[in-house]
C-alpha cells in the first residue's frame, strides 16, 4: 500500500507565500522559492500549492536580493518551482478551462486541484479527466460545518455557499472523473487545534478514491491524530510548516513515534545542499554590469513600464515598497498595524500564560548535571540585550550564557554597554571577533554587490550564536524582539515564531549565503568557517530551538530602556544619529542607523526613522502628521559616518555614489535631469 | 553525451528535463526522428492515457527510429512511468493498443482485492530491488501514480517490485539496455535522482 503521505500546503498571494486565517486574513510570508527549496531538503512527499491571487501579475523584482526572479505570473513561478524541487507538485486555484489545466501542467505541476468551477460546471471535472487522467484531477471542497453540526460545501474562497453537502458532493466529483479528494475544513482553517475528524473520516469512507484532509494542524501530533482515526491517504497543512526549524522532519518523527508508518525523515541529502548553489559566471556578469553602471554614472538598470506604483499605509508612514514584503487590507492599513492591534489586545492573564509556556521550554532544556549553562542568550550589548539578559536571570533564575558576534563597528557608548554586561548580570560572555582584514573585505563586497556594507553583521549575527548552540550542546537560543517580521505584520501571536534557516538566509542574508563570497578578493572557504551555520542534522540531534522572547513577555521597548539605564547602568547615546530621532537603537554599529541605512533609503526611498516613526505611531506616541515630518527630516539625510566607513574599506565618495546609485529602485526613483527625485508620501 | 526525451506531447517533460539538467546533463526535447539518431541514451516519458500517446509516436513517424535505436543500436533506454508502459507489447488501457513490444508483455488495470487499496495507486511506495537490477541496489521508496501496470511475460524482465492488495506488481522492467520505471523518478526526491543519474552513467 502507498505509505501515508504528510503534504505541506502553500499558499500563494500575488507571487508570495501567505498565512492565512479563516480564509480571509493573509499575512505575508516570503518569497516562495526559499521555503520549497527549504521543503524540498527534508523530501517532502507532496507539495500544494493554491493560488489565491486575484489578480494574474505580480512584481518581485529587487536588485538587492539574491533570488532574482523575473517573472509576473503564476505559470512563470511554477516553472521556477519546478525547477528546484523534486518531488510531486499538485497547483490549485483560479483554474477555470483545460487550457489552464494544460499550462500548470506543462509549466511542472504532477496534478492540478479544481475547486469552484467543478461545483459551477461538474463536466469540467470529467472533460479535464478524459483529457489529462483521472490521476491528475484533484477535486477541492472547502466545508463549513453549521452551528446545527451540517455541513455544507463553499467556494469562491470559502465565502460562497452552496446548498450542497461534502458528503453527496464528493461522491459526485468521484463519478465525474476526480482521481483525488482535498476536503478542507473551513472553521478549522488557521485554528490550530487539530482537523475536523468527523468530516475526515465520512468522506475517505464514501469514496474508492484517495482522500487528502486538511485544515486545523498546530501540533505535529496532529498529523498522526489524522491518520490513525480516518481513512485517509495523506494529511495537509499550512502554517505549522512557516514558523518552526525543521517543520517537516519533527512532524515525521512524531508520526513514527506514534506508530504511523510514514516515509524516513529526510535531512541534509547530498543531493540537495542547503546552502545555494550559485551560478558563478552569471554572478560574475551582472557585478560587472553593475560597476559598469557605476563606471558611466548611469543609475540602477531600467524595469519595463509595468509596475505597481509605490504607495502608503493609511495608518502608520509604511511604503508598499519595502525591505518587508507588505500586505494592505481593504482600507489600506498594513498587515504590522493590524498586527500590532492584535498584541494591544492580549489580555495580562494570557501573557500570564504566555510567560509560563517560555518557563516550561527552559526548564525542559536546563542543565541538570550543571555541566553547561540553561541557554544562550545572543546579545549584541544593546537595550534588548539587557532586558533579555535580566529577564532571564534575574527573573527566571535561569543561567545564560551570552554570545555576541563582534563587527568591529562599535560606537564607544555601545562597546561600554557590551563590556559591562559580564559585571552586571555576573554571566559568562563569548564575543566572537572575526579578523578585521576579512571584515573589510566583507563590508566592501556586502556593498558592491548587495548594497549592504553590513550583510557580514546580519549573517554574523544570525549564525554564531546557534552554531556555538550546537558546538557547546546548548538546546535554547533566546533571541529579543521578532524585529523585521513584527514592523511588517508576518505572523499572528498565536503562531510563536521561532528562528529558522529559511529566515536567516531570505530575509537576514538576502539570500546571500556565506559561500557566495568565497574565492572572492581571495576569501577562502576557511575564512567563513564562523558563518557556516550547523547542519540539520546537528539542529535536529540537540533538538536545538531559538525563541523570541517577545512571544512570551510583553514588549514596551520604552519601558525596558528606562529600566536597564536605571538598574545596570545601560547609557544611551551622548549624540544623537543623523538619520533618526531616537537615540538608543543599534549602539552596536555605528553604520548600522548610518551608512547602512542610508543605503536602505537610496534603495527604497525609506529609511530607518520610518520604521522609527512607524513603531511610536503603533505605540500611539506620534500621529501619523508628527511622523511624515520627522521622516522627511531625517529619512533623507547623508550620513557622518560615511568617511569613516570610506576610509575603513578604501573607497572614495564618488566611486560610492556612483555604486550606491545602481541600488535605487526604478519603481520609486526617477532621474528628472541629473537629480534623483521620488514620489513623496505627502503626494 | 547527449540525452534525448522524447516529446510526447504529454505533461511530465518538463519535470523530467529539469531532473536530467540538475544532474548537469545536455538534454534535448525533441520527437524528430534525426534528434533520436543523434542521441546517445534515449528517455520516453509521458503520464495520461495509453493510446494518446503511442498515437503520438506513430503520427510523427518515430517507433522505427525508436526501436532500431534500442535494439540494433543498443542505445540506452529508459520508459518513465507511461513511457514503461509503452515498452509493453499490448496495453487494455481503454480498448486493446499496440506498443513498441520491446519487452514482452501486457499493461492492465490494477485490480484491488482488499480494503484500503485504491485507483489510482498514488502515493509513495517501497520498491523491492530484485534480480540484476542496475539502476537500483537498494529498496527505497518512490511516487507512483497510476492505474494501470505492467504485466511481464517474462519474468526476468522484472528487476523491481511493489506490494499491491496482496499482489507483487512489477515497477521496473530491464532488458539489457533497455529499462523502464513505473514510478517518477524526477519526482522522488534523492533516489529519485539517483536511479536517473545511474542511467546516464550506463
Amino acid at each position: 500500500m502507498a505509505l501515508p503521505r504528510l503534504i505541506p500546503v502553500i499558499l500563494l498571494k500575488n507571487g508570495q507565500i501567505v498565512r492565512s486565517q479563516g480564509f480571509n486574513t493573509h499575512q505575508v510570508i516570503g518569497n516562495p522559492i526559499h521555503t520549497i527549496q527549504r521543503l524540498n531538503n527534508w523530501g517532502v512527499d507532496e507539495l500544494i500549492l493554491l493560488d489565491i491571487s486575484e489578480h494574474d501579475y505580480h512584481d518581485m523584482r529587487r536588485e538587492d536580493l539574491q533570488v532574482k526572479y523575473s517573472g509576473a505570473n503564476t505559470i512563470d513561478l511554477l516553472r521556477m518551482i519546478s525547477k528546484v524541487s523534486f518531488m510531486p507538485l499538485t497547483f490549485g486555484g483560479r483554474i477555470r478551462s483545460l487550457d489552464d489545466i494544460k499550462a500548470r501542467l506543462s509549466a511542472g505541476a504532477d496534478k492540478v486541484v479544481i475547486n469552484t468551477q467543478g461545483i459551477n460546471d461538474p463536466g469540467f471535472i470529467s472533460d479535464s479527466a478524459k483529457m489529462f487522467g483521472s490521476q491528475c484531477i484533484v477535486v477541492s471542497i472547502d466545508a463549513y460545518k453549521h452551528e446545527n453540526g451540517s455541513y455544507e460545501v463553499m467556494t469562491e474562497g470559502g465565502s460562497k455557499s452552496t446548498g450542497l453537502s461534502p458528503f453527496e458532493w464528493c461522491q459526485h466529483a468521484e463519478s465525474y472523473g476526480a482521481g483525488e479528494i482535498l476536503i478542507n475544513s473551513i472553521n478549522q482553517d488557521g485554528v490550530g487545534a487539530g482537523y475536523d475528524i468527523d468530516l475526515l473520516k465520512k468522506v475517505s469512507e464514501i469514496v474508492d478514491i484517495p482522500v487528502i484532509g486538511c485544515g486545523g494542524v498546530g501540533r505535529y501530533e496532529h498529523f498522526a491524530a489524522g491518520l490513525m482515526n480516518t481513512k485517509v491517504d495523506a494529511v495537509a497543512a499550512a502554517n505549522i510548516f512557516h514558523y518552526y526549524e525543521l517543520s517537516y522532519p519533527l512532524a515525521k518523527k512524531a508520526c513514527l513515534d506514534m506508530g504511523v508508518n510514514v516515509r524516513p525523515v529526510m535531512m541534509d541529502s547530498p543531493w540537495f545542499p542547503r546552502q545555494p548553489v550559485y551560478d558563478t559566471d552569471i554572478e560574475q556578469e551582472s557585478y560587472d554590469e553593475r560597476m559598469l553602471r557605476a563606471q558611466n554614472k548611469e543609475g540602477p538598470k531600467p524595469l519595463d513600464k509595468k509596475f505597481d506604483k509605490v504607495h502608503w499605509c493609511s495608518k502608520c508612514v509604511y511604503p508598499s515598497i519595502n525591505a518587508a514584503p507588505m500586505e494592505f487590507d481593504e482600507d489600506g492599513v498594513c498587515m504590522g498595524c493590524r498586527m500590532s492591534g492584535k498584541k494591544v489586545d492580549i489580555p495580562e492573564q494570557e501573557w500570564e500564560s504566555r510567560k509560563q509556556k517560555l518557563i516550561n521550554i527552559l526548564e525542559e532544556n536546563r542543565s541538570k548535571d550543571g555541566s553547561r549553562p540553561d541557554c544562550i542568550i545572543a546579545v549584541s550589548g544593546g537595550k534588548d540585550s539587557y532586558f533579555q539578559t535580566h529577564y532571564i536571570k534575574n527573573v527566571l533564575g535561569f543561567n545564560p550564557l551570552l554570545i555576541t558576534y563582534y563587527g568591529n563597528n562599535y560606537s564607544e557608548v555601545g562597546q561600554r554597554n557590551l563590556l559591562r554586561m559580564k559585571e552586571v548580570f555576573d554571566v559568562d560572555h563569548i564575543i566572537y571577533q572575526p579578523s578585521v582584514g576579512l571584515l573589510k573585505k566583507l563590508n566592501r563586497l556586502g556593498f558592491e554587490i548587495m548594497g549592504d556594507m553590513n550583510w557580514h553583521n546580519h549573517i554574523g549575527i544570525c549564525t554564531i550564536p546557534m552554531k556555538m548552540a550546537t558546538q557547546l550542546e546548548i538546546p535554547v537560543v533566546i533571541w529579543g524582539e521578532h524585529g523585521y517580521g513584527d514592523l511588517s505584520g508576518q505572523f499572528s501571536m498565536n503562531d510563536f515564531v521561532e528562528w529558522t534557516y529559511r529566515t536567516r538566509l531570505e530575509h537576514y542574508c538576502r539570500g546571500y549565503e556565506w559561500n557566495y563570497v568565497v574565492e572572492k578578493n581571495g576569501i577562502t572557504k576557511q575564512d567563513m568557517s564562523a558563518f557556516q551555520y550547523p547542519s540539520d542534522t546537528k539542529i535536529f540531534e540537540l533538538g536545538l530551538r531559538g525563541i523570541h522572547l517577545s512571544n512570551y513577555v510583553k514588549w514596551e521597548a520604552n519601558e525596558h530602556a528606562a529600566m536597564v539605564q536605571e538598574k545596570y547602568g545601560f547609557e544611551s547615546s551622548d549624540e544623537p544619529f543623523d538619520r533618526t530621532y531616537r537615540t538608543m537603537s543599534n549602539l552596536d554599529d555605528i553604520h548600522e542607523n548610518g551608512v547602512h541605512d542610508y543605503m536602505k533609503w537610496i534603495k527604497l526611498g525609506y529609511g530607518r526613522c520610518t520604521d522609527h516613526a512607524t513603531k511610536d505611531i503603533r505605540a500611539g506616541l506620534l500621529t501619523r502628521e508628527e511622523a511624515i515630518k520627522l521622516v522627511q527630516k531625517y529619512d533623507p539625510v547623508k550620513p557622518g559616518d560615511l568617511k569613516r566607513w570610506l576610509e575603513y574599506v578604501n573607497m572614495n565618495e564618488d566611486d560610492f555614489d556612483a555604486i550606491a546609485d545602481t541600488f535605487r529602485d526604478p519603481r520609486v526613483w526617477r532621474n528628472e535631469n541629473g537629480k534623483w527625485v521620488k514620489t513623496e508620501i505627502t503626494d | 553525451m547527449s540525452i534525448i526525451i522524447i516529446d510526447t506531447g504529454t505533461a511530465n517533460i518538463t519535470s523530467v528535463s529539469n531532473a536530467f539538467k540538475y544532474l548537469g546533463k545536455n538534454v534535448v526535447v525533441s520527437s524528430d526522428a534525426e534528434d533520436i539518431a543523434k542521441a546517445d541514451k534515449i528517455v520516453l516519458p509521458g503520464v495520461g492515457a495509453f493510446s494518446y500517446a503511442i498515437n503520438a509516436l506513430e503520427s510523427k513517424n518515430i517507433k522505427d527510429e525508436i526501436r532500431n535505436s534500442v535494439t540494433k543500436e543498443e542505445k540506452p533506454f529508459l520508459g518513465i512511468c507511461l513511457g514503461m508502459q509503452m515498452l509493453a507489447t499490448v496495453s487494455m488501457e481503454g480498448g486493446e493498443h499496440g506498443g513498441l513490444n520491446l519487452i514482452p508483455g501486457r499493461v492492465v488495470p490494477l485490480q484491488p482485492e482488499q480494503a484500503g487499496f485504491r485507483v489510482p495507486n498514488v502515493g509513495w511506495c517501497n520498491v523491492e530491488a530484485v534480480g540484476e537490477n542496475r539502476l537500483l541496489k537498494e529498496d527505497k521508496s518512490f511516487y507512483h501514480i497510476h492505474s494501470y501496470y505492467f504485466q511481464c511475460e517474462n519474468k526476468e524482465h522484472v528487476v523491481g517490485t511493489i506490494n499491491y492488495s496482496g499482489n507483487v506488481i512489477p515497477v521496473m522492467v530491464q532488458d539489457k539496455n533497455i529499462f523502464g520505471v513505473q514510478f517518477h523518478p524526477e519526482k522522488s526526491h534523492d533516489g529519485g535522482l539517483a536511479l536517473l543519474d545511474k542511467f546516464t552513467n550506463i
